[in-house]
Order: C-alpha cells, then sequence, then structure tokens
C-alpha cells in the first residue's frame, strides 16, 4: 500500500518538518551561528537542529498552565521562610556548604 | 518571564535578594520592591539558571515542601521584566577563572559569570563578596530603585 509519508520521507528529510523564519538580532545571530556549528558541526543542517532544540527548549518552559498558580507571584512568598534566624547571605554560603556535603555523602 | 535581548539595561540578581524577601528581614522592604518593580516589566533583570537552584536548595533546606518550591518556579514565569539565564559549559570554565582571579567560591563566581554574560554591569547582592571585584557593580536594591 502506498504511504504518502514514507514515500516523502525517502525523497527529503526535511519535507514534513515545518518552515519558520525569523528574525533576530545580529548579535544574536552571530553567537548562535557559532554556537550551532560548534554542536552540530560546519555542515548543511547544523543551524535547524540548534534552532529546533532551542525553540523547543523555549516553549517548554511556558507550557504551565496559566491557572497551576492562584496565589500572587510575588507576594505569597513574603516571610515564607521567617521562621528561620539567619541572614540572607548566611543562609546562601551554608546551603552551598550543605550541597558540597550532600553531594560528597 | 521575558526572553528577549540580554544587555540592555537589566541587572542581574543574586540569590540573597528572593531570600532576604523569604526571611521577612530588615531589607525585605527594599527587595519586595525591587521584585515587584521586575513583575511589573519596571525594571529589567537577569538571574541564573543556578541562582534558581540554590534558592530552591534553601526553600528544601528550610522545610519547604515540593509545592512551595513547584509555586516559586511557577511564580518565576510571571515575572514580566525577568530573564532566566542559562550557564553555558564555557560560562562554567570561565567561572573558575574568576575562583583565581578573585578567591571567589565557584557559586559566586558562577554568578559573575552569568551576569557579565547576560550583559549586566550590574549586579544586585547584599553579599559583601562582590563588593571587591572590580569588574561588574555591586548594589543593593535601595540603590537600583534610587533610594
Amino acid at each position: 500500500m502506498f504511504c504518502a509519508e514514507k514515500y516523502l520521507k525517502s525523497k527529503c528529510s526535511y519535507v514534513l518538518m515545518g518552515l519558520i523564519k525569523v528574525m533576530v538580532d545580529d548579535a544574536t545571530e552571530v553567537i548562535f551561528r557559532k554556537a550551532a556549528m560548534a554542536q552540530f558541526g560546519y555542515e548543511k543542517g547544523s543551524l535547524s537542529k540548534a534552532a529546533d532544540v532551542a525553540f523547543g527548549q523555549w516553549a517548554a518552559q511556558r507550557k504551565f498552565p496559566a491557572d497551576e498558580l492562584k496565589e500572587h507571584p510575588v507576594l505569597y512568598f513574603e516571610g515564607i521562610l521567617k521562621h528561620v534566624k539567619k541572614s540572607s547571605v548566611e543562609l546562601q554560603h551554608e546551603a552551598r556548604k550543605a550541597w558540597g556535603k550532600h553531594v560528597r555523602s | 518571564m521575558k526572553q528577549g535581548k540580554l544587555g540592555e539595561s537589566m541587572f542581574a540578581l543574586d540569590a540573597n535578594i528572593f531570600l532576604e524577601f523569604f526571611l521577612k528581614q530588615e531589607r525585605a522592604p527594599e527587595c519586595k520592591e525591587l521584585l515587584l518593580s521586575i513583575f511589573e516589566n519596571k525594571i529589567q533583570a537577569v538571574v541564573s539558571d543556578t541562582t534558581l537552584v540554590t534558592i530552591a536548595f534553601n526553600l528544601e533546606r528550610c522545610g519547604q515542601s515540593w509545592l512551595e518550591i513547584r509555586k516559586f518556579f511557577l511564580s518565576l514565569s510571571r515575572y514580566e521584566g525577568l530573564h532566566i539565564y542559562i550557564p553555558s559549559l564555557p560560562d562554567k570554565v570561565f567561572a573558575t577563572d574568576f575562583m583565581r582571579d578573585y578567591k571567589l567560591d565557584f557559586d559566586d563566581a558562577l554568578t559573575l559569570q552569568a551576569s557579565i554574560a547576560s550583559g549586566c554591569d550590574t549586579l544586585i547582592s547584599f553579599d559583601k563578596d562582590f563588593a571587591k571585584i572590580p569588574i561588574i557593580k555591586c548594589l543593593a536594591p535601595a540603590q537600583v530603585l534610587g533610594k
């Protein structure tokens, strides 16, 4: 039985891929091209591969349901650690030490 | 949470700014005002992904449940003026230069590298370790807010 999808895939691997034309800042283009070539090699398709990863990651960060956080995104956290009697810098530095111990144990 | 061009009048944020607000201590009001300004996109700020992990780790250590940690990360997606910078492998390599040159621990060095890599010339932090660093300005929230 003829399968159009298989046929098209056999002819060109890009046929069933989406095409997105984008405009980016010059500086962004330069660093993106360099990073893409470094990661995927200096060959055709490297930019598409890198763009696929970048677009996917960006979109994945934003797929949360809008109603999952009902509280105010800033005010909800005010005083959430007020039971802790340490300064913010102490807490930050102690966490590093604790993390180091956690990793070593 | 924004994903725009980095480096235009943006400030890097250290973990202790969030933590001070969570602890509701002496300088929490200025942190609150700063975070609300970023939330409302009046100020553009960058926070590194590793800084967020540090904050989450602190929340867990201080008895907060998975739900609070989840809410914290979800809350970040609502900040209109907040960019999240994910340090690359080269960033981690460059951070070790700062460990050597400025005697910083790795976490501070990576915060510094992430700040510079994302185009910020100012880091908002209470950590005095950054005050001695000549390549970046270290300001308290009140100074950024012009108070």
